[in-house]
């Protein structure tokens, strides 16, 4: 099993490495830079002007390993050999550094911009994810159990009308009728507007500070509520939307497990039927659920792109779109490596979590 | 109910919402004819009597709010819903207009723009705008040494928001802060037209700028003073102002405030290297000298400001706090905000709504909880004409396209008949700048017109599309590509005046692009290289024409200059290029009274050569909360809607 994982995390390194040089290359070579559309606004830019905030930010420099020749105060000066803005970004991605972002936040580090979303993004996708195991597995195992019964067409349509609907339908519809409608919901956002503070900064002091400053509780509570009731519309979204998947899941592979001999096994032994399904089934049919809810932790980082922005979540999927709009690939460059790394990753953890719950699986 | 009758049923309950979804608002083109201000009335003790707003529309639509309303209370807080977030709040490397809402109730400046049609220039944090006929600025020196210098007074008690005065040497600092190199500042042009800014007292400062010698000197690299101009010198060069063939001392038509530097807290940032403040605090909290201060900046949430504590001398504001809430996703939950009333204001295209909208608008301002004041600004669509590319090089070509565009049915059926058809470059109107002149050549819809001047021009539209035979004997079709943006609205835009154009024989292939390619510079985009031969985009002007970075023949792209200028119909008139020069570059733009018959020369020979076709200018719905008075959104960036937001109150 160590010779597998060593190999495979040798593999993914090499695989990581394919994947950034595709992604930095890719981005970089689209036509068009960061400032190219200030000339709309403001007619009586020179181009030159354009170049100077182009080369403050090293994109004179060539793109891979090659000659460079700067201009200083419009002098050309001796050509160089330069690295190339590829290999330079890969050091400082190896420690750890994105660099700063172009246009959405100027002069700002990448990686204290995702820090800064990670949370919202974890808190929105985290809770729709486990709403959606914990529905979608009961409703899962009853449709297996009552195969063909009218319960199981009906909440099977249900799922799949959820996963069919686009997120930014059901979104809109959510606002509407949720929050305009029935003025039971905010429309979007993460608290009320003017609010000292958030949900997430709430959890931050209440695991930093709670235990010393008890009395802070009270304030907090205020603002986790007010982040609640603001995460429940975004969250309800995406629960409906990942119901179809989980259940289905757990339908098809309770299915294989009630086929089994075993169960008919435990049956004989006169154990009550419950305990038949949920002891005996469900254990089984659960394990290739374990691995499936492994692949699905890069979302839990990456964020849901459109869902985030119908309700105004500062979340990270929002911020790959605004990067994307903004020309900042920095910040495209860096959610798509940790993306890149999760996915491969996760995969991994996916294959050995499938040997760790199966003995019957084992890696040479 | 048995297995296949309940497919049945669940399928014809999936297909019945999939119509449900795909039928959004039939959105029903609204005639509006008029919108007027009638009356506005502030708050009066405890009673507030509703503005009455008068809609003219072509459905039945309420005009009139009730009068007896419920007692309305005092609000101190206004939250103003915009789609766009800043990418920084500091003020010289702010280029976007987003940030410039944000900033302007916490950076007031020593002048600005009031609301009216067209605006006017008023001081602020200045005794006066220094103008040459107030005495403000005058000209010094002679010959090739003759400069423009402006006299700036700050008022007595403007203060930043720390307590400590707006000085003289902080307007030093900015001007000396915007020309470091190492500043990625992205509206640099006038200050390098600047040779020295100089502290005369505490409160007074003076700007000298270059002569025609010095605009050389900086070319040539070997100017001297108390900044580093050398490091500049590309920006002084062919590739950009071409200061190597300045004749005549460097001057603006809109000297007082292009020439300004600004202010910046030198006590603040006089310890922040430059090349750091991208990053500071200062960025996200900037000290202004505004009625507000910023107290939080969440990112992709909102910008909190609170009403400062120190007096600010044009009268303390009535609100407490002001929030600019950022909310994405297009206008859908925009409206649904203002809907749920959870925002006050939403600021035209840079809050996220547009004509697109004036459906939901309309039923917003229905019921008398929200008003809306329909501003048309500076910002105007045209069609750019190659004239350097058969078919379009041809005059009569350019003007027959141009009758054919009937510009009020596409206002009608795209934009609601909100956006206002402009015939002339900037955009001048009679309504919105001095400039306007009516002596120019007029292109009214007229398809007999058009298709007479293809035939006299030798055109045979007998079959489609027309064709000539050029000087050689070779034939060429009036067939060319249309381009333009991926945006929705342009592509139905574009759509519609393929079949206009249509009915004249003139064959347009539509091509969509995305911005970034469109717009690439360095001849990597269509605009750029002169690949194009038709494109429809929009350029942001002002009040004040200012056409030669656009249409001077110096300032065509080609790849000898390195693609440098804006030029992009590469039009070339002698006799509208002098004009230009006169009006914006030489003694005489130093008045309007000498330049307006140079403008309307200019106007002269753009109307009648047709390199662009000016379509119309954008008109931005500025929604409000029907009990915030003193909402007096103006027209231009130093007119932005919260420019007077010390004068705001809210009543709900």
């Amino acid at each position: 099993m160590s010779k597998f994982i060593l190999r495979r995390v040798f593999q993914s390194l090499l695989l990581l490495l394919l994947i950034s040089m595709l992604l930095y290359l890719i981005l970089n070579l689209v036509p068009g830079g960061p400032f190219d559309m200030l000339r709309t606004a403001n007619p009586r830019i020179t181009t030159t002007q354009i170049d100077h905030l182009n080369a403050l930010l090293d994109l004179d420099k060539p793109l891979l390993p090659g000659t460079y020749c700067p201009v200083v105060a419009g002098v050309k000066q001796a050509c160089t050999i330069d690295p190339g803005r590829y290999l330079r970004w890969l050091a400082k991605v190896a420690q750890g550094n994105f660099g700063v972002s172009w246009t959405m936040k100027i002069g700002q580090n990448v990686m204290s911009m995702i820090g800064g979303r990670i949370g919202y993004t974890l808190l929105l996708m985290g809770l729709s994810t486990f709403l959606a195991i914990i529905i979608a597995v009961p409703i899962g195992i009853y449709s297996a159990v009552h195969q063909y019964s009218k319960t199981d067409y009906i909440v099977t349509t249900i799922a799949f009308f959820g996963q069919s609907m686009p997120t930014f339908w059901t979104g809109l519809m959510a606002i509407s009728i949720f929050a305009v409608g029935l003025n039971l919901f905010p429309t979007g956002g993460v608290s009320t507007a003017g609010s000292k503070g958030d949900i997430i900064n709430a959890i931050s002091r209440i695991l930093t500070l709670g235990k010393a400053y008890p009395q802070i509780a009270g304030q907090e509570g205020k603002l986790i509520l007010d982040g609640l009731l603001h995460v429940a519309l975004p969250c309800l979204v995406l629960t409906f939307f990942n119901l179809a998947g989980w259940s289905r899941f757990t339908r098809s592979s309770m299915l294989e497990v009630l086929r089994q001999d075993y169960m008919r096994t435990a049956r004989a032994k006169g154990l009550l039927e419950r305990v038949v399904i949920l002891k005996h089934g469900l254990r089984n049919a659960l394990i290739p659920l374990v691995t499936i809810f492994a692949l699905t932790i890069p979302s839990l980082f990456g964020g849901a792109l459109i869902t985030e922005s119908i309700f105004s979540w500062p979340g990270m999927g929002r911020m790959l779109i605004e990067g994307i709009e903004n020309v900042d690939w920095p910040v495209v460059q860096g959610i798509l490596v940790i993306t890149s790394f999760l996915v491969v990753f996760s995969n991994l953890l996916a294959d050995i979590l499938y040997a760790v719950v199966d003995p019957r699986i084992s890696y040479g | 109910m048995s297995g296949s009758k309940y497919w049945r049923a669940a399928s014809l309950l999936a297909v019945g919402s999939l119509v449900l979804a795909a039928c959004g608002q039939a959105a029903t083109p609204q005639v509006v004819k008029e919108t007027v201000v009638v009356n506005q009335t502030s708050v009066v003790k405890a009673t507030v009597e509703v503005a009455k707003e008068v809609v003219v529309t072509a459905t039945p639509a309420p005009t009139e709010a009730p009068t007896a309303v419920p007692a309305a209370q005092a609000v101190d807080t206004v939250v103003i819903g915009q789609q766009q977030e800043p990418s920084t709040l500091h003020p010289l490397l702010a280029n976007e207009s987003s940030a410039v809402y944000v900033l302007s109730p916490v950076i007031v400046g020593c002048m600005g723009q009031n609301e009216k049609h067209p605006p006017e220039w008023i001081a602020l944090g200045c005794e006066t705008v220094p103008t040459i006929d107030n005495g403000g600025a005058k000209l010094v020196g002679d010959g090739a040494d003759q400069h423009l210098e402006i006299t700036y007074k700050i008022k007595q008690g403007w203060r930043w928001t720390d307590g400590a005065p707006v000085k003289a040497s902080d307007a030093v600092y900015a001007w000396k802060l915007a020309m470091n190199p190492d500043m990625a500042v992205a509206n640099r042009t006038f200050v390098e037209m600047i040779y020295s800014v100089t502290a005369v007292d505490d409160s007074t400062y003076l700007v000298k700028v270059m002569s025609e010698n010095q605009a050389k000197q900086a070319a040539a690299g070997t100017l001297k003073g108390d900044v580093d101009f050398a490091a500049n010198k590309a920006d002084y060069g062919p590739d950009g102002l071409n200061f190597g063939a300045q004749s005549g001392p460097v001057v603006d038509p809109v000297y007082w405030a292009d020439f300004n530097p600004g202010w910046m807290p030198e006590h603040v940032l006089g310890s922040i290297a430059p090349k750091d403040q991208a990053a500071s605090d200062y960025a996200k909290k900037p000290l202004g000298d505004g009625p507000f201060v910023i107290t939080d900046w969440k990112a992709g949430q909102e910008v909190d400001m609170d009403a400062s504590d120190k007096p600010f001398p044009l009268g303390n504001p009535k609100l407490k706090h002001i929030i600019f809430r950022f909310i994405s996703g297009g206008a859908g939950p925009l409206i649904a905000a203002l809907q749920k009333g959870e925002i006050d204001v939403v600021p035209g295209n840079v809050g996220g709504l547009s004509t697109s909208n004036a459906p939901d608008i309309d039923k917003l301002t229905a019921d008398g909880k929200y008003k809306v004041i329909w501003n048309t600004g500076y910002a105007w669509e045209h069609i750019d004409l190659n004239t350097s590319k058969a078919p379009l090089n041809d005059p009569a070509v350019r003007n027959a396209l141009f009758y054919a565009i009937d510009k009020k049915s596409y206002i009608d059926s795209l934009y609601f008949g909100k956006n206002e058809a402009v015939d002339l470059p900037g955009p001048t109107t009679a309504s919105n700048s001095w400039a306007y002149t009516d002596n120019y050549t007029k292109h009214p819809f007229d398809l007999d017109k058009a298709k007479a001047t293809l035939k006299d021009a030798g055109w045979d539209c007998s079959a489609f599309p027309c064709v000539k035979k050029d000087a050689s004997g070779k034939e060429i079709k009036l067939s060319f590509t249309l381009m333009t943006t991926t945006r929705s609205d342009r592509i139905q835009l574009a759509q519609v005046i393929q079949q206009q154009w249509k009915k004249i024989g003139a064959d347009a292939n539509l091509q969509f692009l995305e911005a970034r390619n469109f717009f690439a510079i360095g001849g990597n985009g269509p605009l750029s290289a002169g690949t194009f031969d038709a494109g429809i985009y929009t350029w942001s002007g002002g009040d004040d024409p200012n056409f030669y970075a656009l249409y001077g023949c110096a300032n065509i792209p080609t790849k000898a200059n390195n693609y440098a200028g804006q030029n992009d119909p590469r039009w070339c008139n002698k006799d509208a290029d002098t004009a230009m020069k006169e009006s914006e570059q030489s003694l005489n733009t130093l008045s309007r009274d000498k330049r307006k018959p140079f403008i309307e020369k200019f106007f002269q020979d753009f109307s009648a050569d047709v390199p662009v076709i000016p379509l119309h200018a954008a008109t931005e719905p500025y929604v409000y909360a029907a009990g915030l008075t003193n909402f007096k959104p103006g027209l231009t960036s130093a007119s932005v809607m919260s420019w007077n937001s010390w004068e705001w109150e809210l009543s709900k």
